[in-house]
This record gives structure tokens, sequence and C-alpha cells, in this order.
């Protein structure tokens, strides 16, 4: 992993660069006050960018900006990773369609098994669930009934 | 039966008398009266603003009237738009209603595309305004409007004048005033009325667009040159209005309520009759006084004239906005 | 100052009002540690019960809650890197790390200590010097917000030591994503690509929630190891050894207090600057700057003393002026409307009462949250590191939909707050970090809105330099300590490498 060029930052870098260099071409139809800063900082994010990857191609490699969470070898439960992540995106967009309680039932059941790691006996399978139902009514009640936040009802509830 | 076709006909009437017929009337067919359970209100803001202290003043006198709660939830975003492109999901049933204010409902479609159109919300009341009003400090050398105008018109655009974030009640009366008196003032805008206020205080900015509540909340620190308003407010008799000094600006910040599309006609009507009744009570146009406010009252079959009127005033005024650009 | 110490005295300390301020801290804690669950949001749903009770009463239980609120930040930051509000951003540089390699239960408890700590200090500041430090919120203009919040993206050079250009490009990219939506100032539709969801920008806090906790629960998933190192049974609190860390940092405390004070008492800066900031000076000041970010208490106790300080700054000129320094104080300050009470210097002098007995209630609160927090912190601690994972997945996804949702009742919030989670997640991937880009989208907003009023009015003045900076004292302050705090490292760095090269880094 140490040796050889960044090329994840330097695909990073190109994004960005291509980020900044859009944003810099947008401030062009705003007005000129609103139009000031988008200008600056998409100019600087492009030359930042455009830098690195100048830096990077000629063998230059820093650490990685990271604190808290690590990134460890990638290859390592992707296809956990990606369920979970299919799981949350299609949480977010379907709770307000199907309801909040449905979604958050199903979603939160998926996880759970996502999270699991060891065979469980049918009996704690069963106590898993009943938790997982009651973290779900819990939170439910809490905030429709106590906090006053109106949840999403949708097709279903 | 009878109630919804008595409730109908004193639609028409005047309000001060439906107010004292209709609790009556409430009074005897209370049990089978709408609502019969709690009704959601939402505030297209977020808590403490002016929409609200106002939905908060209402509260009481809605549980005392009609025996349930009105309970007050938050969907801020967008500058309201974010609630109001949702409203008509909601189920139309009277039990959730929803603040609007104006000019934001017209001024946002006309200069955005925030998700709804002015006419997708249906407004059952309007029940009050915070009447625009120009402000300086305590301490400030201007004792006049004409004092303003003139320094205005000796170097313009040397004078700054804040509010409350661009294209919204107080960029508009700024535009306006402008227009009608040929007085040029840099507006600086600001992200809230909260941020306004130490603007003002800190010297930053010469003048403020404010409202009413604004100089009722800051006491004797700031002065209230004019208030655009038809007549003087109760709680500033000596501030004079733009239109006693000829500049014929009565506006500002209108807050009302809707309900979704969906709901029928006479549950609209009913809810209309319940916010006229709050709005006729003498306890709480006091104490929306004290707090600066100025009491409307355009009810449910008032609403469209009313509308037709605010629009044609704002459409002007973004036109003028737009060629500023 | 017309008002009897005693009644005063015998009021805050009233069984009732005790046990309210017990009630709104408990509240305010849990609330607060559930992300997305603000301050703001509890003490608007309370309001309405507090109408029943005495004004002083009331208020005293709404300022249990916020002060309680921003101390539970801190759970979801230390436990499972996620900030719950803005003001907690920062805690999670260290105090994630410490619980990670197992002194998640020292965390907590520093954690406890300088808020309360911060907390204490602030409402002493409150009680004792408010009409002077009110003018601090007027002196404080559009110039001096622009350079505060670039002293707070000064932080992102020294977060990210090894990889500056990373950084740079992290921090330029949060402040891209802070100006979608309708400018403030010109009123354009900025980047927001014909969609109304995006008008009113991208929420600070669901942006929060994503970056930082959906590549936690990424981590959590890939492997079976545990989340947090668990602690050895039967260690107790650590309270002493925390103790002891605390007088170590006693200077820290004190000016992360000083600074939260300071910076809570500016209307529209708020706990995330003040936090940010003391966090910054903190780690300028430490001996052992390169420990900050991995788990270093110091780091900690400057952002939680200096969070909680901001509560008492903020009811400063929320008391004084009328002016709310922050979201919650806006609400309280609504409140006292509805009850007519009216804010301001009267307030002071007729109804002074009221007053002091809710400042001594506020004290009292803050000195509570010494137990409750130990308490509610050692059980909350416990239950994070032995609920099985296949729990803990769950229930955290479950807290970053529901509360990103929560803010503002609106679905689009969670949709954003799962697409910057996959972002920050790919982003990590390529070496760049979540905390620059968050603090550019938290400070881009107040730096862009400061800067370009600053420039308006100095245009109309036709003085832009002398508003900008020239003629303004505090900015030059300001100023002074962004040159210090980029100039340092850099100067250092060059003695090293002209010495002997040992502090030198490859």
């Amino acid at each position: 992993m140490n040796a050889g060029r960044d090329i994840a930052g330097i695909v990073g870098s190109v994004f960005f660069f291509l980020v900044g260099a859009a944003v810099f071409a947008m401030s062009f139809e705003m007005t000129p006050l609103a139009a000031m800063f988008p200008r600056t900082v998409g100019a600087a994010l492009a030359l930042l960018a455009a830098f690195y990857v100048f830096a990077a191609m000629r063998g230059y490699r820093g650490e990685a900006v990271e604190n808290g969470s690590t990134v460890g070898d990638q290859a390592e439960g992707l296809g956990r990773r990606i369920v979970l992540l299919a799981t949350m995106i299609g949480w977010a967009l379907l709770f307000p369609v199907i309801g909040m309680f449905v979604t958050s039932l199903a979603a939160c059941a998926i996880l759970m098994f996502t999270g699991l790691f060891e065979r469980l006996s049918p009996g704690r399978l069963a106590i898993q669930l009943g938790a997982v139902l009651a973290l779900v009514i819990c939170f439910y009640l809490l905030m429709n009934s106590v906090l006053n936040i109106p949840m999403p009802r949708g097709i279903l509830f | 039966m009878l109630k919804k076709l008595g409730l109908k006909k004193l639609g028409q009437k005047k309000l001060g008398v439906l107010a004292t017929v209709a609790t009556v009337l409430w009074a005897t067919g209370g049990a089978f009266a709408f609502p019969d359970k709690p009704v959601n209100y939402i505030i297209p803001f977020n808590a403490g603003g002016e929409s609200d202290i106002s939905a908060r003043l209402q509260q009481p006198y809605f549980k005392k009237i009609t025996g349930d709660d009105l309970i007050i939830q938050y969907q801020a975003g967008a500058g309201g738009a974010q609630a109001w492109s949702v409203l008509n999901d909601q189920p139309g049933d009277g039990y959730t209603i929803m603040g609007t204010n104006l000019p934001h409902i017209i001024l946002q479609p006309l200069l955005q595309k925030p998700g709804y159109e002015t006419a997708d919300l249906t407004n059952i009341y309007m029940f009050h305004f915070t009447p625009d009003a120009l402000l300086v400090r305590a301490d400030s050398k201007f004792e006049t409007i004409q004092q303003v105008i003139d320094a205005a018109k000796e170097t313009p655009g040397a004078l700054t004048v804040g509010g409350t974030a661009t294209n919204t009640a107080n960029h508009i009366a700024n535009q306006r005033f402008s227009t009608l008196t040929g007085a040029e003032m840099t507006y600086i805008p600001y992200t809230g009325t909260g941020a306004t206020i130490p603007a003002l205080l800190g010297g930053e900015v010469e003048l403020l667009w404010g409202y009413t509540t604004v100089a009722a909340g800051q006491g004797d620190k700031v002065r209230m040159l004019a208030v655009a308003q038809d007549k003087r407010h109760p709680l500033f008799p000596d501030v004079p209005t733009f239109k006693e000094l000829g500049i014929d600006m009565v506006g500002g910040a209108y807050r009302g309520i809707a309900v979704p599309k969906s709901t029928p006609e006479e549950v609209r009507q009913q809810l209309s009759d319940i916010i006229g009744q709050i709005n006729a009570d003498p306890e709480f146009i006091k104490e929306m006084e004290q707090a600066g406010f100025a009491m409307l009252d355009v009810p449910y079959d008032g609403m469209e004239a009313f509308m037709g009127e605010r629009q044609k005033i704002y459409e002007d005024v973004a036109r003028q906005l737009g060629s500023l650009k | 100052m017309a008002f009897d110490l005693g009644s005063v005295l015998v009021q805050a300390f009233s069984p009732f009002n005790l046990l309210l301020a017990l009630l709104g801290v408990v509240l305010g804690t849990i609330i607060g540690a559930l992300p997305g669950l603000s301050a703001t949001m509890a003490i608007a749903v309370l309001v309405p019960f507090t109408f029943a009770m005495d004004p002083a009463s009331g208020l005293i239980m709404l300022g249990a809650i916020y002060t309680g609120a921003i101390y539970g930040g801190a759970y979801a930051a230390i436990l499972v890197n996620t900030p719950g509000t803005p003001s907690a951003i920062a805690t999670t540089f260290d105090g994630f790390p410490m619980a990670k390699r197992g002194d998640g239960d020292l965390a907590m408890t520093l954690a406890t200590l300088a808020s309360v700590v911060g907390g204490v200090i602030g409402a002493i500041a409150l009680m004792t010097l408010s009409p002077l430090l009110a003018n601090i919120a007027l002196a404080f203009q559009s110039s001096e917000y622009f350079w505060l919040a670039i002293l707070g993206l000064t932080l992102i050079a020294s977060l990210s030591t090894g990889n500056v250009i990373k950084g740079l490009i992290g921090g330029a990219f949060g402040l891209i994503l802070s100006m979608i939506g309708v400018a403030v100032v010109g009123g354009d539709v900025r980047f927001t690509f014909g969609s109304s969801a995006l008008l009113g920008g991208i929420d600070i806090v669901s942006a929060l929630i994503g970056l930082y906790c959906i590549p936690v629960l990424i981590d959590l998933v890939a492997r079976p190891d545990r989340h947090l190192e668990p602690a050895p049974l039967g260690r107790g609190f650590r309270f002493f050894e925390a103790l002891g860390l605390c007088a170590k940092n006693t200077v820290n405390l004190v000016r992360s207090s000083a600074i939260g004070t300071l910076i809570g008492i500016l209307p529209g800066a708020g706990g995330s600057i003040a936090s940010l900031v003391s966090y910054s000076e903190a780690r300028r000041s430490s001996r052992h700057p390169e420990r900050f970010g991995k788990g270093e208490p110091g780091g900690l106790l400057a952002t939680e003393s200096a969070n909680n300080a901001t509560v008492g700054g903020g009811f400063i000129p929320t008391l004084v002026l009328g002016i709310p320094g922050t979201p919650p104080d806006a609400v309280i300050l609504g409140a006292l409307l509805v009850q007519g009470i009216r804010t301001g210097p009267e307030l002071f002098t007729q109804q002074s009462g009221i007053v002091y007995i809710f400042m001594f209630g506020l004290l009292i609160a803050t000195l509570m949250m010494l137990p409750v927090g130990l308490l509610i912190g050692r059980y909350a601690y416990r239950f994070i590191v032995n609920t099985p994972k296949s729990l803990l997945v769950p229930l955290i996804a479950f807290m970053t939909v529901v509360g990103s949702f929560a803010i503002h009742s609106n679905p689009h919030d969670v949709v954003v707050m799962v697409l910057m989670g996959v972002l920050g997640w790919l982003l990590s991937l390529g070496g760049f970090g979540p905390s620059p880009i968050v603090l550019g989208l938290v400070l881009g907003q107040i730096a862009e809105q400061g800067f370009i009023r600053a420039y308006m009015i100095g245009g109309a003045r036709d003085n832009f330099g002398g508003q900008l900076l020239f003629d303004r004292p505090i900015s030059w302050a300001i100023v002074a300590l962004i040159v210090i705090t980029l100039g340092l490292p850099l100067l250092r760095l060059l003695r090293a490498r002209s010495g002997n090269g040992k502090e030198a880094q490859p």
C-alpha cells in the first residue's frame, strides 16, 4: 500500500479539479456579488487539485488526511459494505413514499443481518429481531408523539 | 347540519358579529364540532421567529375556543419553500394547517423555482402583519424621514440600510421607498431579523428596514422614523405612517394560515372562522399589539381579492428588482 | 440593583426548581446525545409546558435542557464519531480515537468535567459581567465574522499535517458545498441544478451525520472485530485520573471556557466556531501538538469546555439586548415574549428577581450535569461497547436516518445525509478526510457573507480596506491570531530543519 503513486489521490484530485473548474465557469452567470466567492474558491480548488495531480505524478505522496474512522484494507467485507450502502440509499429514497415505520423496520432487519458475524441459535435470533422491532417502535414513538415531528406515513405506514 | 349551514352563511358577514354568534354556536354544538382532536400547525420557519411567536400566542385561544390542542411543528428550510412545496401532500382533513407568509409565497415562485406555485397554497386566513418600518439608532442624527431622503439624495448610495436577505419584504420596502422618494441607499442583506439588530445597534449600518416588532423588542435603543401602516400602531402613537408623510407605502410581512388543497370547502370555512374568532379576542389583540404585531382580518372568502391585490404590487416590485440586476 | 439575594437563592433552590433542573439536564443530555435532535428542538417542544409554570421555573427548565443538550452532543461524538450538533465537531477529533483505543470511559468523564467547568465559567460570566460583555455582540461586525471564520479555517492546515494540499482541497470543496442554495446576498440561486430541494442549501447537521457516521457504519459491517475496545471491568469512572488531567490542563480549560463565553456572545457564530477555535488554540499552545487528533485529552477538554461555555455566553445578548445569541436562545426569547416578559436592560432592573433566579438555576443545572453526566455517560459507554454489532448497526443507522429527517422534517435531508456519507467514504479512500470539508461547509456562509457585507458597506463609504481591516482593532487581533496559527508551525518546521532535524517528520 505504501509503494507506487497515490493513484486514489490522483483520481480524487481530478474529480475536485472538475468541480472547481465547473464552479468557476458557472460563476459567470451570477450577479457580481454572488459570483465573488464561487469564482475565487472554484479557481483555488481547481489550481490546488491540478497541483496535487502534478505533484503526485512526480511521486509525491503525503499521509492521508484522516482522523477517527480508519480506512483499512478495502477488499475486506466488500459485500457487506455494498449491502449497507444500498440499504441506506434505498431507505433514504423510499421512506417518504412507503412510510417511515415499514421502511425502517425492513432496513433495520437487513442491517441486523449485515452486522451479524457469528451463527445464532433461533432463540437468540428471535430475541435480536425483537430488539430491532422494539428499537424501531421506541424511536418512532419518540419522534412522532413526544417531539411532534411529523413522520411520513406513505403508502403503508 | 344546522351548524354547518349557519356558519357558512355567517362567513359572509362582518367579523365582530361572527365572533359572538359563533361562540354561542360552538358552545351549543361543541360535541359534534370540527375539530375533535388536536390540530397540527406547521410553521415553515425556525422556532423563535415572528411566525412562531404569533402561533404560540394563538395556541391557548385555539384551545379555549375548540377545546382541542394546537400542536406547533417546525419544518424550516429554503425560506419556507421547503414546507410550502409539500403542503398539498398532507392529508386534507383540516387537522394539518400551515403558516404562510407574504411576500414569500408570491415572490419565491416569481423569482426562483421553489417547487410550488402561489396558486397551490389554499390560504384560509391572513391574521396579522408586521408593518415595515425604517429604524435608526436612538443616537442617530436622523430624526425624520425627510432628513434621510435629503441625505440619500445628496450622496446617492452612501447611506447603508440593513435588512433581511434579498428579494424579501425588507428588500422590497427599500426598493419601493427608493422608487417613491428617489432616495437611493445601499441595501445590505443579513441572514435574518436577529442578525440585523446588532448591525444597527453596533453601527455597521446607519438605517434598518425592520418591523414594528423590532422596535417593540428593542425599546428606547432604537427610533422608528415611520411605519408602513394605514393608521399609526397603537404601541407607537408618536411614530408617523409613511402615508401621512406622503409616501404611499403600506405593507410588510403578512402571515396567514393555509390548508392542503384536498381540504373540503366547509372545513376551510370552519377553520377560517376559528382563526377569526381568535383574532377578535380582545386579550389576543392586546398581546399581539404588545409584541409589535399589527392585526389583519382577511377571512377565507376575502382571500382571493387580497391575494390578487398583493400579487400585483409584488409583481411590479419584482420587475423593478429584476431590471436592477 | 433592587433584588434580595436571600429570596433569590431560596427560590432558585426550591425543591420544585431543583427537580426541574434535574429533569431538564437528563432530558437535554439524552436528546443531545441523539444526532440530529438539537437543543432547539427539545426546547421548542417543552416551551408550551413552561407556560403553565411561573416564568422563573420555566426558564430554569429550558436553560437546563439547553446546557444538557450541548453536553449530550459529546456522547455521539465520542462513542460513534458522529457530532450530533456542529458544536461537537471538534470533540470527534480526539474523543473517538480515545474511545477506539479503550479509553472511552475516561473520555466520557473528561467530557463531563470539561462541560461542567465550561458551563460554570459561562454562567458566572453571565451573572457578573453581562451588561459589559453584551457590548461585544455589537462590536463584532461583518468583517470580524469574516476573519473569525478564516481563523476557524486555519484549523484545516493543522488538521492535515502531512498532506496540507489534500486538506486545503477538502476545505475548498466544503466552501463550495456551503454555497449551494439561495444566496443571501444577491438572491442568486446557486448550484441547485434546478432542484427545489436544494434551494435551502445543504443542511450542516445532515452533512455532519453523513460524512462522519456513514464511514463508521461501513467500517462496522466490514470487519467482525469490536466497534470500541472495551474497558476492563471494575475500572469505574476513572474520575480521579480525569481530575488529574484537568488539573494539568487548567490553563487550557480556562482559556477554552473564556473563548467559548466570548464567541457565545456573538449572534451568528455559536458553538461550532467556539469549539473549533479553542481546539486550534489548545493545539497551538500545547507542547505536543502532534498528539492532537490521535486521542489527546487536552483537545477533548478544550472543545467540551468551550461549547458549554457558549450556553452562558449566548444568554448574555439574549437577556441584555434582546438579541438571541444562538438558535436555542431565540426560542427561549420567544417563550419569554409570549409570557409577557420584556428582555433588555429593563429585565435587569425591573424583573431582576426572575433573571437572577434563572441564572442561579442555570448554574445549579450545570453543576447537576456532573453526577447526571457521569452516570448516563457510563451507561451509554457500556451500552455501546456491549451491544452486539448486529444491533449496533441498525441502531446507529436508524439514528442517522431519523436524526437527519428530524432536523427539518425533510426527506431530502436524509438523501443528502446518505449521499454525503457515500461521497465522504469514497473521498477518504483517496486520502481526503471529512474534517476539512466539514470546516469549509460550516464556516463558508459566515466567511462569504461577512466579506461581501464588508465589501458592500466599504463600497458605500468609499473605504473598503478600512471597513475590512484597517479601521477595526478587533479584526487586527483576529488577523494576528491567524498569522500566529499559520506561522508558528512553519517557524518550528524551519528551526527543526536548520537544526539537527530530530523533530522533523519524515
